[in-house]
Formats: structure tokens, sequence, C-alpha cells
């Protein structure tokens, strides 16, 4: 931006301008540079006396060795624009930050998704996982012993209560041996156990199953 | 590139306000009457758009400017341009109170507005045409919204440049730009001066 630039609609030759016509209306006396009787008459003698006179009591009283604060600065350096461009470049940083976090977050995502997908389906091909595990996209190494608890769990809801209770009780859970024994009924705990059962009794039929199928 | 006929004028007289502010800063007396009076006519047209022309409100609110500025002129950084910058933002502080306390205290009638008035410095027959006009144009520019009036008078009566006038006003450049073209052009078309307002409506959209 530039201050040359012409403030409104130009006069056309001869005529003034609308800025001109604006200043002559609202400046009396200032558009006469040259006769100073007029200009005089627009600035009035006892205002300017009084202008003067705290002009020289702060002068006197040592006023106008204050310090220049931010708003005083009017030094046509502009460096109202140069705080401005630092404070864009610093936006420009921290916008670029948050973008490059964002687009590594989603880079992390897009790139974590694939290595399961694959690895289930060797899952689904190891004899003893049932067929309705593979869409599980878990890890193939807790897929093999979790997936058929659950489904057990399923199948049997009453069963294992009791069973489990009877069976984990003796080879696992030795380490907690008071609190298990005291409490009759330990639904959280008798659902471990049950890869057990299932090897045992439950489980049996099933590889049977996907052997067929 | 062309110029407005005000700013022109009023950049030959920063070189020798310029001059007169640093020799104030340095205690000139004679230097600071030189300065004074090179601002004051752009300051009271910018303050009588402000405070409006009942009584001398505009005058008033120049003096305690004027004692702001006197005070604190040894902290000022600037040329002549920059010394229009600094006091027409002192001068608009000192205006904003002054509405405020205006409406704060119910104004006085008419009749006493009557009773009080003076005669002033433009009591003469040929400056008394001359004030019509000046109260004319001055209703015309109450008439715009605030923005483009300030806009206006700062640029105009002033003579600040566009990124000065912004500075006072606290707003970006382009926005007052933009503010002073349209209260322009708007002045224009209800003063009636077809002459300068030919550039069409499609100028807004022209480089500037």
């Amino acid at each position: 931006m530039n201050a040359d630039e012409p403030l409104g609609p130009e006069g056309t030759q001869g005529r003034p301008s609308l800025p001109e016509l604006l200043a002559a209306a609202l400046l009396p006396g200032a558009d006469d540079t040259d006769n100073a009787d007029r200009r005089a008459s627009a600035v009035d003698a006892d205002a300017e006396r009084a202008a003067v006179a705290a002009f020289r009591a702060a002068r006197d009283a040592g006023a106008h060795r204050a310090r220049t604060r931010r708003r005083d600065d009017w030094r046509p350096r502009e460096p109202g624009r140069a705080r401005f461009s630092l404070r864009a470049a610093g936006g420009v940083v921290l916008a670029g930050g948050l973008l490059g976090g964002v687009a590594l977050a989603a880079a992390g995502t897009v790139t974590d998704d694939p290595p399961p997908r694959p690895t289930p389906r060797p899952a689904a091909t190891s004899p003893k996982t049932p067929a309705t595990t593979p869409p599980r996209p878990e890890a193939p190494a807790p897929s093999r012993s979790v997936p058929p608890a659950r489904q057990e769990r399923t199948e049997t809801p009453a069963k294992p209560g009791p069973k489990a209770k009877d069976k984990s009780e003796t080879p696992r859970e030795k380490s907690k041996p008071p609190k298990d024994k005291g409490k009759p009924k330990k639904p959280p705990k008798s659902e471990k156990p049950h890869p057990k059962d299932k090897g045992k009794g439950n489980a049996k039929p099933k590889p049977k199953h996907d052997r067929k199928g | 590139m062309g110029q407005g006929g005000e700013p022109r004028r009023a950049k030959a007289r920063d070189e020798e306000l310029g001059r007169a502010v640093a020799a104030a800063q340095e205690g000139d007396e004679a230097a600071f009457a030189v300065a004074y009076r090179i601002v004051q006519p752009g300051l009271v047209g910018y303050l009588r758009g402000l405070v409006g022309t009942d009584g001398e409100a505009a005058e008033d609110v120049a003096a305690e400017a004027w004692l702001e500025i006197a005070r604190d002129l040894g902290r000022f950084r600037g040329d002549g341009a920059g010394f229009r910058g600094w006091t027409a933002t002192i001068a608009r502080h000192r205006a904003f109170d002054h509405l405020r306390r205006q409406k704060a205290r119910p104004r006085p009638t008419a009749l006493e507005q009557d009773l009080l008035e003076l005669p002033g410095p433009h009591s003469t027959s040929a400056a008394a045409l001359e004030a019509v006009s000046t109260e004319r144009v001055l209703a015309l520019v109450a008439t715009l919204p605030r923005d483009q009036a300030e806009a206006v008078l700062l640029r105009v009566v002033v003579g600040l440049d566009g990124p000065a006038a912004a500075r006072v006003l606290g707003k970006r450049p382009g926005a007052v730009r933009t503010a002073a073209y349209r209260g322009l052009k708007k002045l224009g078309e209800r003063l009636g001066l077809d002459g300068v307002t030919d550039d069409g409506p499609g100028a807004l959209g022209e480089s500037r």
C-alpha cells in the first residue's frame, strides 16, 4: 500500500476533486496558504497560547524526557507491519506444525491398519480356531486362545460357572486360594479357565466341524 | 499516479511540520506554535465530525487534546506525517471521553445554546457563507456510517495516508481504504457532484 494512491474520484481538468471540495469546506482558511490572515483566523489565538503554555510547563517540568511507548512511535519504518509479518510467520509455523501432526497421525492410522488384517488369515487356517474367528482384527497369538473361550461363553452360559470353578481352582489359582474359595461365585474368573474346559469336554466336537466344513 | 488534492498539500506541509516538531522536541517554543498552527485546522475539522458542531465542542476537545500533546511531546517519535497520526489518535480518545460525558449529562436547550453562543472568528460575512457549506458538508458526513465518516475525515481533513488512518482507527488498512472510498462516493452522490463521481459503479473493483 502506498500513500500516493488517489483517495477518491479524481477531479477532471480544471474541476476540483471531491476530496479537495471537502477539504475546502471543512478546513476554512487552511487552503489559502498565502493568505496569512485567513489562516490565522482558522486557529484561535487564545487556544494556541494555552497549548504553548502547556508545552512550556511540560518542558520545564522535564516531562519531555519521558519514555516512548509503542503508541508514540510513528516512525515511517512501519514497525506495525514488521510486527504483523512476524505474527503471520508465527502463525504459519504453528499451522504447519499442526497440519504436520495431523498428517503424521493420519499416516500412523493408515499404516497401523494393514498389519492386523493379513495376520488373522493364517489364524483362520490353523486347525483349532473355528470359522467364526477370522473377522476379528486381533493379533494372531491371542486370537488362538481367546476366541474359543468366547464362543463357549455364548454356547453355554450357565454351565461354565460351576464346572470352571471346580477345575480352575485346583491347578491354576493356587496363588490366591483363600479369596476364591471364600466366594461361592466368581463370574469373571470362571471365564478364564475355559480353554481348559474346552480342551477336555466341550471343544472336542468343534474341531471336527471345522475340518468337515 | 494521480493524487487527491488534500494529501498532496498535506505532504508538502509535512516536511515543514516535521522540522517544527523536531525543534519543539528540543525545547523550541516557537516551533511548537508552528506545529500547532499546521495541525490544528485538520484536527478541529476531524473533531467536528466526531462530536458535532454545537457550540465550541470540537474546539474544547481539541484544547484538551493539545494539553496532552504538549505534555507527551517528548515521547513522540516520527516525522510530520507521523505527528498528524499521533495527534489525531490523542484527539480521537479525547473526543470519545467527551461523548461519554455528554451521554451522562443532559444537553442544554437550544435557547441556552443561543445565549451561550459568542461571535467567533467566523462571524464575517464571507466566512459565514463558508460556515454554511461547512455545516452542510458535516451534516452529510454525519449521515455516513461511522467507520466511513471517520475514514473520510482522517484522510481528507487530517491529511493522513491509508496506513496512518488505519492505525488511528485500529483497523486494517484495506478496511479503512474501502470505507474511505465508499464514504467519498456517497458524499459525492449526495452533494450532487456528478462531475467528480463519473467513474461509475464498477470503480470499486478497480485497483485501489
